[in-house]
């Protein structure tokens, strides 16, 4: 079916950096990395995951799209563009649909799943809102058995429950609007950690419960998942420059980039294994010395406050004991061996670093936890192609498992989406 | 005539009183699906009757004040509301299951006639609503005055009283809106607001929402509340019960959607033609719902009318207790009651200490449990650093 090969782009506007993933999909389906853009946002033009400055990130969007062009010596196909969103206006819900399951033997079949599924996700939300994704956590038989794939179970009544990701439309066009900027007028948002997911948890760990953390420069996404769906996600406006920013107020250094530097580098933590009390910062007025202590105690609070709204926002949702696989921890953050340490701690579970997993391709320099969500982004645009254009039966004769739908563009027909639609 | 078409259960009368409550009228009557009401304009002078084309007109004391208006003289209006020409008024709103009255205060008629005919309803056992338009504030003090007057007044008798400051009424509108057309619309607005408030007690035949509920939530004195109203056309596509909602929300009278983050109680009500399905009053009543929040107390009425046949529309009234009067239980009563503690809200700590947020001052507010997550950890739990030398 697929005769040539297919170009995939992903494109991720952070707070630190501008990434451009340009991939290919065999007709087999397989996914390889042709190339890869990247640009460091001016300091100042994204803050907290919102684009403040279009015109600057309009420029370096060019620049690192010119670059992942160059060195895939191909163009952009405009019609597989994915962008990836993320901001503090992102909600979750769930929404439940049910079905009554008819026929003589009672037994559930697709047409069932669709059902149910297509009425979990027909929920209110507030008028200036869009869907963004959605996926489904799982399946309950007559109210009692809950299961992930209920087909040829009989039962009476079948019940649905989708966890829906929905944001302000303003927000979400604001990331598409660059794009559009550039000519590209059809690109494709996904809510980033959907990405990341798709890039760095293992199958394993998405069946037997993991929570997932994504804590970039400006801002941090969590989300549960469980028996292969997810349960509960959340976004909190603090990520590594609010460290920075904290170091810059509280040690009196107004040399923002300075800090975000050093973070990058690891540098307090290599002083500390050297076992230096002091490390020497150069200040507004001279070098000074100051305590190593005093900067950890500034990170500590910091992230510790920060996992600590995590696992309060969390056990609302009484699903925190379903975490078998513990934690996994992308975005730049996870490169801090403090911020890891604190995640245990605060959760009490192993914590793992997301590196994107199963990559392949000529681009080596992406094993590190700070593209997971980018390299996830083109996987999940390749089983999105997928879906899209494999007509009515899912490509090798795959179920209905999962749902992954946009209603941002209108113009797709829902209900073929859902039948088509994936597992993670 | 309406009377012959709509249930006599749901006869809903309007009235206008002066020359601004006629205005209203004037548009209210031009608006299509307000041929259920029964409407009709009284006032002391004479040409703005005469330039409101309503069958339903009042002269009010002709008789000595020549049909030319009681100049902002409270004293006229009272006195030409208890000559005998008042009786027809008296005549025309016996037999109405609710009454809605507008005007301006400020003026003399308006001000005086609405306490003069919350008197009477009172006395005929009809439900009576205000809807009052307050004067600007350029126009100075001592109209305000005879506004605040009126309310006082007006309060003792009348069941539920809405008073919109003119001021909100064109802060929504650009500067250069031509003069003409922002009193128009500001007119078409309120008409607006009494449509969606008729349609309250109406809402019998699917979801039932009415009076009574609309009295329970407003009864705490000191509320405030404001009302919205959307319509939309069928032929507007498949999210036209969307296209309604969001004009709800940008109705002026509303103040906008954040404010609905901060209310207490709301009435909503969902008016469609006969083709309405479940499916859209469902999509839009949970969208409302998801709008503002869980806390708030929801009335919720549906409905449906050939009138609207085509079309729908959603009224929102929201309501804001200015301050939250606990009603004490049985064996409290009498005691004096603690202030409670607060519920968290989103509101941030007074910058009482000059705090630096670094590169976000600018940036949208980041308040997650009532913690300004933008200022730095350790200022916020108030450690102290050794910063060095």
């Amino acid at each position: 079916m697929f005769k040539n090969r297919q170009i995939i782009t992903a494109v991720e506007i952070g707070t630190s950096k501008i990434c451009v993933l340009i991939g290919e999909a065999s007709p087999q389906g397989h996914l390889s990395v042709l190339s890869h853009g990247e640009t460091v946002v001016e300091p100042g033009a994204v803050l907290k995951g919102e684009i403040i400055d279009m015109d600057r990130v309009t420029k370096n969007l060019d620049e690192a799209i010119e670059k992942a062009e160059y060195s895939a010596d191909t163009e952009i196909d405009s019609s597989n563009l994915y962008i990836a969103v993320t901001g503090s206006h992102i909600r979750a819900m769930r929404g439940s649909g049910h079905v009554i399951v008819t026929g003589e033997s009672r037994k559930v079949n697709q047409e069932h799943m669709v059902e149910a599924l297509k009425n979990a996700t027909m929920v209110g939300i507030p008028p200036e809102c869009v869907i963004l994704n959605s996926i489904d956590g799982n399946f309950v038989l007559d109210g009692l058995r809950r299961i992930a794939d209920p087909e040829g179970q009989i039962a009476d009544k079948l019940e649905a429950f989708a966890h829906i990701i929905y944001g302000n439309r303003n927000c979400i066009e604001n990331f598409q609007a660059p794009l559009r900027e550039l000519g590209y007028d059809n690109s494709i948002p996904v809510f980033s950690l959907i990405s990341a997911a798709s890039g760095v948890l293992t199958d394993d760990e998405l069946k037997n419960g993991v929570l997932l953390i994504d804590m970039g420069a400006g801002i941090t996404e969590y989300m549960l998942f469980h028996d292969s769906g997810a349960h509960a996600s959340g976004v909190i406006a603090v990520g590594t420059d609010h460290i920075a920013n904290d170091l810059s107020v509280g040690l009196d250094i107004n040399n923002i980039s300075l800090f975000r530097k050093m973070l990058v580098n690891n540098t307090f933590h290599s002083k500390k294994e050297q076992g230096s009390a002091f490390i020497e910062i150069e200040g507004n007025i001279g070098t000074r010395k100051i305590p190593a202590v005093t900067i950890e105690k500034i990170i500590d609070l910091r992230v510790r406050e920060l996992f600590n709204l995590i696992l309060s926002q969390l056990q609302t949702t009484k699903m925190l004991p379903f975490i078998d696989r513990g934690i996994v921890l992308t975005g730049g953050g996870a490169l801090l061996p403090q911020v890891r340490d604190i995640a245990g701690a605060v959760f009490e579970t192993p914590v793992r670093v997301g590196n994107p997993i199963e990559l392949s391709g000529a681009v080596t320099n992406l094993k590190s936890p700070r593209y997971g969500m980018v390299f996830g982004l083109l996987k999940h645009g390749e089983r999105d192609r997928q879906i899209r254009y494999s007509g009515a039966s899912g490509p090798s004769g795959q179920m209905i498992r999962h749902i992954d739908r946009k209603l941002i563009s209108a113009s797709r027909e829902t209900l073929r989406l859902i039948k088509n639609a994936f597992k993670f | 005539m309406a009377e012959e078409t709509t249930d006599i259960l749901a006869k809903a009368t309007v009235l206008g009183l002066g020359s601004a409550g006629t205005k209203v009228m004037k548009e209210l009557s031009l608006i299509g699906a307000s041929s259920w009401l029964t409407i009709g304009a009284a006032d002391t002078d004479k040409s703005s009757l005469d330039n409101s084309g309503l069958a339903n007109t009042f002269p009010i004391g002709f008789e000595w004040t020549q049909g030319t208006g009681c100049g902002g003289n409270v004293i006229k209006g009272e006195r030409a509301f208890a000559h005998p020409s008042r009786n027809v008024i008296n005549d025309f709103i016996k037999e109405s299951s609710l009454l809605i009255v507008a005007g301006g205060l400020g003026g003399g008629t308006a001000t005086a006639g609405c306490s003069s005919i919350a008197r009477t309803s009172r006395k005929l056992g009809i439900p009576s609503v205000f809807i009052v338009t307050l004067p600007f504030s350029f126009e100075g003090h001592s109209k305000r005055e005879l506004a605040d007057g009126g309310i006082k007044m007006l309060l003792p008798d009348a069941d539920i009283v809405i008073a919109i400051p003119n001021d909100i009424l064109y802060s929504s509108m650009p500067a250069h809106t031509p003069a003409e057309e922002a009193f128009r619309k500001s007119d078409i607005e309120i008409a607006r607001a009494i449509m969606g408030i008729a349609e309250i007690i109406r809402c019998r035949n699917l979801l039932s929402a009415d009076l009574s509920d609309f009295k329970n939530v407003l009864q705490k004195r000191k509320s405030v509340c404001c009302i919205g109203l959307g319509t939309a056309q069928r032929s507007e596509g498949e999210n036209f019960c969307h296209a309604a909602l969001e004009r709800l929300m940008s109705s002026p009278l509303l103040g906008g959607p954040d404010s609905l983050k901060d209310i207490d109680a709301a009435i909503l009500t969902l008016t469609g033609g006969p083709e309405l399905n479940i499916g859209e009053v469902r999509h839009s009543l949970e969208a409302v719902q998801r709008y503002i929040g869980s806390e708030v107390r929801l009335i919720v009425g549906a409905n449906t009318d050939p009138l609207y046949t085509g079309f729908v529309q959603i009224t929102l009234v929201s309501v804001r207790y200015e301050f939250m009067p606990e009603i004490p239980s049985s064996e409290e009563k009498g005691e004096l009651q603690d202030f409670t503690e607060q519920p968290s809200s989103d509101q941030p700590e007074l910058p009482l200490l000059p705090v630096s947020k670094g590169i976000f001052a600018n940036t949208s507010r980041n308040i997650v449990a009532s913690q300004d997550l933008d200022i730095p950890t350790f200022l916020r739990q108030g450690v102290h650093l050794d910063k060095g030398k």
